[in-house]
């Protein structure tokens, strides 16, 4: 993409800017909202990092050593809840509100308030969620998905995870339709659809799969919430209800959702790949393409996650291609950021290690996930260590890292300071070996049938359990060492960065100072 | 005869008929859906929940649509200063006096433009932001005060 900007910055309104609690509380620009996101989502991270530190050191031997059984299936159903709905959505949502408007040249988002009343919906949600451990009964443990007739029969700790669910997806849907609303209308003159940054593209479309998969969602635990308290029993058999369906109605909104959290780190690595090889993006249209055929597919696989709920063979055969089908379009997003970094002039800063350390592991989590597609070999592995190994490889080693590559990428923007480069690298190297060491094992865990949500284990899987919980847990201090060593830094001070830190960087971002002043682009910019 | 024209709207990439086929591709989804869901499985919450979200999707839609064409077009002619607002859909004309038309710039960022003359008082300016009122404003004065230096030197 090409851009010229004849748009002026020539001063920050400071005077205009709010000050101190009104600032937040109120907050209607999309730089204080998306910085709001991306605090919030940290705190969610590092709380279902906490309980997955707990869990790991539960596994760490055989045996009952730090929790009961009952309190280690609350601490994964809270782990997952917490990092899906509360750490990885809200985080991409806080890069969406500050970059998209940046990158298009909008002054704002398009529904300011309702920015703000999306965000302010998610820490009531967050803390009636994780206060749901103390209710009485703890909280749910029916694991993230919820599953009936499991999910029927718990405490009031249920109740408050359906109520906060609710909530976050309110807040999700408010999110989209700004998203939706802001790309369709707010572009520059000049800025067609095809000429969008991929982070923007991605983001459109995973703002319509937000729109709808959301309401399956809401529906589904709803008719949970009228099973359990409103006497119908949709998933009660002995009313006439199928279990079954739940996972069918769960499933149809779980598979979107997944990529809901990817396809928007698909958009932050198109964007450095090419920054860092100072070379345009390979395939842009056949990338935009490939974005909206993973999309489309993801609507008719859902049933993959229940081969073992017995189906008849031929729907076993229509969802185990259409699943394989979606390796086709993601094979040539890999391939064309290969393609990209092919014979460009490579400098391998944080954001490109994150970037190419994306492309490896989430290439792993495909493939396994492929492997997964397999109907035969599901029944097998299903809910396995293998499964956790899978789509940990995906959420944890391709989403997070491509949000590290977006913090490192973008962070001179938003604080006006060069992070420190050794730090970032540690912090890379680090991640990238404990991240292996936690899950890569896990694989192993899964093909000798260890399986998943249990606290204990036969003594024959206590290698491979000990070694993942040291991973897990070292990567848990390197996260600590992020924040301390490394964001808190770059937030206080340190060198000055220039408009433009990257010397191989494209888009209108880059065009206005660092730190991006309050107000930008109030004059449209043109590109040509 | 125009002597000058100036074109005062905001930056809307979509047409409000552009904007209803985008809201029309996300209902078709939401009501597929849902609607399969529905039809199979008797589920009705997820098609309650679908419906009141494409209601909220439609209420925002139509918040911006209806005012994606708001507009000011201000044109300068030997007789007048025409004002002329679109705003929702509806057209309003107001016609000054240039000879006698004085032009209140904008003190702060949130200020808009005040044009008066022979008692007459008109705003304009609220679909642009800051900068443009301000270079909106320095235009007119420049052609108002070239026309009045043309008229005394007549």
């Amino acid at each position: 993409m090409s851009t010229t900007t004849i748009a002026d910055h020539p001063h920050d309104h400071a005077h205009e800017r709010p000050h101190g609690r009104e600032r937040w509380l109120y907050a209607t620009n999309h730089k204080d909202i998306g910085t709001l996101y991306l605090w919030f989502s940290l705190v969610m991270w590092l709380v279902g990092g906490l309980l997955a530190m707990l869990i790991r050191a539960e596994l760490f031997q055989p045996g009952l050593q730090v929790v009961e059984p009952e309190l280690y299936n609350q601490f994964v159903t809270l782990h997952g809840l917490i990092m899906v709905f509360g750490a990885i959505m809200p985080a991409f949502v806080g890069l969406a509100n500050w970059m998209i408007p940046l990158q298009i040249g909008a002054s704002d988002m398009a529904f300011a308030r309702m920015n703000n009343f999306s965000f302010w919906l998610l820490p009531p949600a967050a803390i009636l969620l994780t206060a749901s451990l103390f209710a009485p009964g703890g909280a749910t443990a029916a694991g993230w998905t919820l599953y009936a007739p499991l999910s029927t029969q718990m405490g009031m700790g249920m109740d408050l995870a359906i109520f906060a669910v609710h909530i976050m997806g309110a807040s999700s849907i408010m999110g989209a339709i700004n998203i939706i609303t802001t790309i369709l209308n707010m572009r520059a003159p000049g800025m067609t659809l095809m000429k969008m940054p991929m982070f923007c593209w991605t983001w459109l479309i995973t703002a319509y799969l937000l729109i709808a998969v959301m309401p399956v969602l809401a529906g589904a635990i709803t008719m949970l919430l009228t099973d359990r308290h409103f006497g119908t029993a949709f998933f009660n058999a002995a009313g006439g209800g199928d279990p079954v369906m739940f996972q069918h109605i769960f499933w149809f909104f779980g598979h979107p959702e997944v990529y809901i959290m990817i396809l928007p780190a698909f958009g932050v690595i198109s964007q450095i790949i090419p920054a860092f090889s100072r070379k345009p993006l390979f395939g842009y249209a056949s990338m935009v393409y490939a974005t909206a055929s993973i999309a489309i597919l993801s609507f008719i696989v859902w049933a993959h996650h229940m081969f073992t709920t017995g189906m008849p063979v031929t729907a076993q055969l229509f969802f185990m291609y259409a699943t394989m089908l979606i390796s086709v379009p993601t094979g040539v997003k890999v391939f064309n950021w290969i393609a990209t970094m092919w014979k460009g002039s490579l400098t391998f800063e944080t954001p490109m290690l994150f970037a190419i350390g994306f492309i490896f592991v989430f290439t792993i989590g495909g493939f396994s996930g492929l492997i997964l597609a397999v109907s035969p070999i599901d029944i097998q592995m299903h809910d396995t260590y293998y499964v956790v190994a899978h789509f940990h490889y995906v959420l944890v080693a391709g989403s997070v890292l491509s949000l590290f590559a977006a913090f490192y990428y973008w962070v001179p923007k938003w604080t006006g300071h060069m992070y420190n480069e050794t730090r970032g690298k540690i912090h890379f190297w680090g991640s990238i070996i404990t991240l292996n060491l936690t899950f890569f094992p896990m694989h192993f865990l899964g093909l000798a049938g260890m399986p998943r949500r249990y606290a204990d284990y036969p003594a024959q899987f206590t290698d491979f359990n000990m070694l993942t919980s040291v991973g897990g847990w070292v990567y848990g201090l390197l996260q600590v060492y992020f924040v301390f060593a490394i964001l808190l830094p770059v937030i206080k001070g340190g060198q000055k960065a220039p408009a433009k830190p990257w010397e191989g960087a494209e888009g209108l971002e880059w065009t206005v100072p660092s730190p991006a002043p309050f107000h930008t682009f109030e004059v449209p910019p043109t590109v040509k | 005869m125009t002597n000058r024209e100036w074109n005062l709207r905001r930056n809307c990439c979509l047409s409000p008929r552009q904007l209803a086929l985008a809201f029309l591709i996300l209902f078709a989804l939401s009501a597929l859906v849902s609607g399969i869901f529905l039809l199979l499985h008797g589920a009705w919450q997820v098609f309650l929940f679908a419906m009141l979200e494409m209601l909220g999707v439609a209420f925002a839609f139509l918040c911006y649509g209806r005012h994606a064409t708001d507009h000011e077009h201000i044109a300068l002619t030997d007789n007048c200063l025409l004002v002329e607002r679109v705003l929702g859909g509806k057209t309003h004309q107001y016609r000054l006096d240039p000879d006698h038309t004085r032009i209140a710039a904008p003190k702060t960022s949130r200020d808009l433009i005040k044009l008066e003359a022979r008692g007459s008082r008109i705003v304009v300016g609220r679909f642009v932001t800051a900068p443009s009122r301000r270079l909106f404003a320095d235009e007119l004065r420049q052609e108002l005060n070239a026309r009045l230096r043309k008229g005394s030197v007549a």
